[in-house]
């Protein structure tokens, strides 16, 4: 009988943490030389052998008197395909038996060897990060002092004075150029009489946070070890992100949130995921852009009465994608009041009055406490802001070129347009499969927004390890070249900036064609994204004919 | 150890508090000097919570670290070495540890950690306490006043003020001789830079007469330059108290209009009041005359449109000197205005272009901009619609 490449073949399995799912059956080349090997294939039967758990999973073939005939690859999947290929091919050359080729996986007793490391292994990196943040930190301090740029960003500075205004009883707003709540100078507070390098600390354990959320996030899916541990270490050893905590941005808190909102949700603790994301839109207006897909990926189908939704596991997102049938119908329409009903499930209900709640009670307690001047600098400067001096945006000329006439609502309207229609579609193609949806959408909301600065990126960069082990960019060459197409257009953008600002050359057609090309960029590094990437629905769809039953109880 | 020397340091910083207090009630409780008004025209920055420390504070603080800071480094960090060493070893080994000594280990690594940041922390802590009051009987900022009737500065009215009804003291009483009043010599301005920040330096040669030179000794003499800036460009409140603290600087402010982000069509002109005071450093050879050298950073906001460069022209500033005294009888201070004794004059303008954008892109622009925007979006649509879905078995 001969095996051919490519179809499923039935395996005993004896242990539940098998991986191999899918993977196209081997067959078994005879040694030549050892004695007491097998020589006809009626003596062989295939065995995979991990040899290592925690290191990758390396490949053998033993006959069954167990004297190993033949190591595949270790990491390359395609190299290993076409050596079973290879190896087939000699085989049905030389077919002599009849019986069907069992595949027994087994762990041999060598994979014993660090139990520890495997769950220490985190802790080593996260303690590796730590170092190098405390260690960013007082170096900006020697720089601060030492030098006449500074490493500390100017929003710490405007933190640290809002918040020893608040200290001492006074508005934070007193200090110009505070655009955020005051519940953020609130925080601050130690500043003025512990140390003023407390927020610094605190934004970069909170960037640590953001490392073990995501790890946390990442098992919860099912994502083998070593996946985990290297997307993970895409987050805590981004250039762009440690020196955001560690300059005194206050970007990771938010991020921090949003992760453990994600979190939350996978474990059906609806009311906390709605407590922290009411809090989290008070502190920064932007993940109002995530209330959709939050609602829409509570649906009834994926959870049962009385037992936490079901997550879907990694490992699966190979197989034929399930048809999404909790997503919009046409038939549902039809039947307006099922339609209703399907809308308004109760755990959206409480979902939206929850997290509305909260929000409008922060704002307003702050705007009991401060009056109009929070509305307008925390909440109206963020909606209405048309900043006409150089950034990333694309309008940023054109608002400049404009900003002695006034905006018509139409210009208003068709600047507008773009940014809605595309959040619109991202959210209801992608929203079953949130971490992705959400960072497609702060992607393109960040490539379409009328200002955009550097301290933006970091909203997305938190999101990207999360999508990274659905995505088939290899590095070579496609995601080198989305790297450095993305770097590239930025470094062009800031030499632009440079001369304008620094040399004072008039080069605004020049900035304002680079920043054309950054759009140009963040779109190619978006598309990328989208077509490489293996769509698998955080949750479990429930089967249809339970779907009545759930129904009648909400 | 290292919660010890963190409390001891949290001491050295809970006496610090005390003082805070104290400096913000003064604040709050003085009208002369320092004056905050909350209308946006006239809001100031007049102080910052940090400044120099107080000489009784910074001697505490360093008796009861000062031991600490050369010998406990060194136990900490050998701890530390000692074992990230024992942590790395068992990992590469290999065996088959037990747990919890590993636990244990790295529990006492961290803590260890912990302990030297805070060590550093401690090292690196500014100590914030009050400033000096330097404040005399009057207004510390000449032309506060002015921005208390006025809303915005309008020349005409400025110079009226200027010329009418600044304070010039205990003068008309001390019967000063008029020649014995200090004269300008000359003023030399430049402006130093590229691009959007640049400095704008003024030297500025006095001439100290015969006699007065022992009425009123240089060292209590302080030059305070009025500049009115043109709206075009604006000088940072925060850049100037940094100055202050580093001791370029006696005292500046910036008043008017503060708002670092309007281009320059939207905002209003600003003052700034510069207050230097003389040292015996800037005495000339000829022992009659004193330089003093300002730099003064500046930014320029945006301009309105135009053909590629607008230009900003500085006037002249407003010179005044303060001399404080204490004799026999008196003390108190005496402002003199120097610009009526002008005896060499340079006036060459000097001029900033700004560049600007340029009105005829606008149609351009726009267009190009909107048409980006829309393609972008129907890219970014159709892909997601269609080739959503696909899985790794390509």
């Amino acid at each position: 009988m001969v095996i051919f490449p490519n179809s499923p073949l039935s395996y005993s399995t004896s242990n539940k943490n098998n991986r191999w799912e899918g993977f196209p059956p081997l067959v078994c080349r005879p040694k030549p030389n050892p004695s007491g090997c097998a020589k006809t294939r009626e003596d062989i039967s295939l065995v995979f052998t991990k040899t290592s758990e925690s290191w990758g999973e390396r490949y053998q073939i033993r006959t069954s008197n167990d004297c190993t005939v033949h190591k595949l690859s270790k990491y390359n999947s395609l190299k290993r395909r076409q050596e079973v290929q290879r190896l087939l091919r000699s085989v049905r050359t030389s077919a002599v038996a009849s019986d069907p080729i069992r595949i027994i996986p087994t762990i041999s007793a060598q994979n014993t060897r660090l139990p520890a490391f495997r769950i220490y292994f985190l802790a080593v990196l996260t303690y590796l990060s730590a170092i190098l943040r405390a260690f960013l930190i007082i170096y900006g301090e020697w720089q601060d002092t030492h030098m006449e740029v500074r490493y500390t960003d100017v929003d710490y500075l405007v933190f640290s004075d809002a918040a020893a205004l608040m200290s001492s009883g006074k508005s934070p707003y007193d200090r110009s150029t505070y655009r955020y709540s005051p519940l953020i100078a609130a925080l601050l507070m130690p500043n003025s009489f512990l140390h003023h390098l407390w927020g610094k600390f605190l934004f970069s354990a909170s960037d640590l946070l953001v490392g073990l959320f995501i790890h946390k996030i990442l098992k919860l899916r099912g994502v083998p070890e070593k996946l985990c541990t290297y997307s993970t270490m895409v987050w805590l050893f981004n250039p762009f992100t440690f020196t955001i905590g560690t300059r005194g941005n206050c970007e990771p808190i938010v991020c921090a949130m949003i992760l453990w909102i994600i979190i939350c949700l996978m474990n059906d603790q609806l009311v906390q995921a709605a407590v922290w994301y009411g809090l989290v839109v008070h502190l920064r207006i932007y993940p109002i852009i995530y209330a959709l897909p939050i609602i829409l990926v509570l649906h009834p189908l994926h959870f049962q009465p009385g037992k936490k939704p079901a997550l879907v596991d990694w490992s699966s997102r190979k197989s034929k994608p399930i048809q999404d049938s909790s997503n919009f119908r046409i038939t549902d329409l039809q039947c307006s009041w099922v339609f209703l009903t399907s809308i308004f499930t109760w755990r959206r209900l409480v979902f939206g009055l929850i997290s509305g709640s909260i929000f409008l009670i922060l704002t307003g307690l702050c705007f009991y406490f401060y009056g109009w001047d929070f509305l307008d600098e925390a909440l109206l400067y963020h909606l209405t802001r048309t900043d006409p001096r150089h950034n990333f945006s694309i309008y940023f000329y054109h608002i400049y070129l404009h900003y002695e006439q006034e905006f018509s609502s139409l210009e208003k309207l068709i600047s507008f347009l773009p940014q809605f229609v595309v959040q619109l579609v991202l959210i209801f193609r992608f929203a079953n499969d949130l971490p992705f949806c959400f960072f497609v959408q702060t992607l393109a909301f960040v490539a379409f927004n009328k200002v955009i600065t550097a301290q933006y990126f970091v909203w997305f960069f938190c999101l990207l390890p999360l999508i990274l082990p659905w995505s088939s960019l290899k590095l070579k060459w496609k995601g080198l070249a989305c790297i450095f197409l993305w770097m590239g257009a930025q470094i062009h953008w800031l030499m632009w900036g440079y001369l304008l600002e620094f040399r004072g050359k008039n080069v605004f057609i020049q900035l304002w064609m680079a920043s054309l090309l950054f759009l140009a960029s963040n779109i190619y590094v978006l598309l990328n994204i989208i077509r490489n990437h293996a769509y698998c629905p955080v949750f479990k769809q429930l089967k249809h004919e339970n779907l009545n039953k759930i129904m009648k109880h909400d | 150890m290292a919660s010890l020397i963190f409390c001891c340091r949290l001491l050295a910083a809970q006496k610090r508090i005390p003082s805070l207090e104290k400096m913000i009630e003064t604040t709050r409780s003085d009208p002369g000097c320092g004056l905050r008004n909350t209308t946006p025209a006239t809001r100031q920055y007049s102080r910052h919570p940090k400044g120099t420390p107080e000489l009784r504070e910074k001697l505490f603080y360093n008796a009861s670290t000062v031991w600490v800071d050369s010998f406990g480094w060194i136990p900490i960090i050998a701890l530390q070495l000692n074992y990230f060493i024992k942590i790395v070893t068992i990992l590469k080994s290999g065996k088959k540890y037990a747990m919890e000594v590993l636990h244990f280990q790295i529990q006492l690594h961290l803590a260890t950690a912990f302990g030297l940041i805070f060590l550093v922390m401690g090292g690196t802590a500014i100590p914030t306490t009050n400033e000096e009051q330097t404040c005399c009987g009057g207004e510390k900022y000449l032309t506060n006043t002015y921005f208390i009737k006025h809303d915005s500065l309008i020349d005409s009215q400025f110079e009226e003020f200027i010329a009418n009804e600044i304070p010039l003291g205990l003068c008309k009483v001390l019967q000063v001789e008029p020649q014995s009043v200090p004269t300008l010599l000359s003023v030399h301005r430049n402006l130093i830079g590229e691009g959007s920040h640049r400095q704008l330096s003024s030297s500025i040669r006095i001439k100290m007469q015969g006699e007065s030179k022992f009425k009123l000794p240089a060292q209590s003499c302080q030059v305070i330059i009025v500049e009115r800036l043109p709206s075009g460009v604006f000088a940072d409140p925060f850049e100037l108290q940094h100055l202050v603290q580093r001791g370029v600087f006696t005292d500046a402010a910036v008043l008017g209009d503060t708002n670092l982000e309007l281009p320059s069509f939207r905002s209003n002109r600003s003052v700034v009041e510069l207050h230097v005071q003389m040292g015996s450093n800037m005495l000339l050879e000829s022992k009659d005359a004193l330089e003093v050298n300002l730099g003064l950073p500046l930014h320029a906001r945006y301009a309105p449109l135009g053909h590629g460069f607008s230009k900003v022209e500085f006037g002249q500033p407003d010179l005044f000197m303060r001399c404080s005294f204490k004799g026999k009888a008196f003390s108190g201070s005496c402002l003199f205005m120097t610009t009526n004794h002008i005896v060499d004059y340079k006036a060459i303008p000097v001029v900033w272009e700004v560049p600007c954008g340029i009105k005829e892109h606008v149609g351009v622009v726009s267009a190009v901009t909107f048409l980006s925007a829309m393609m972008s979006s129907l890219l970014i649509v159709s892909t997601s619609m269609y080739h959503s879905h696909i899985t790794l078995l390509q």
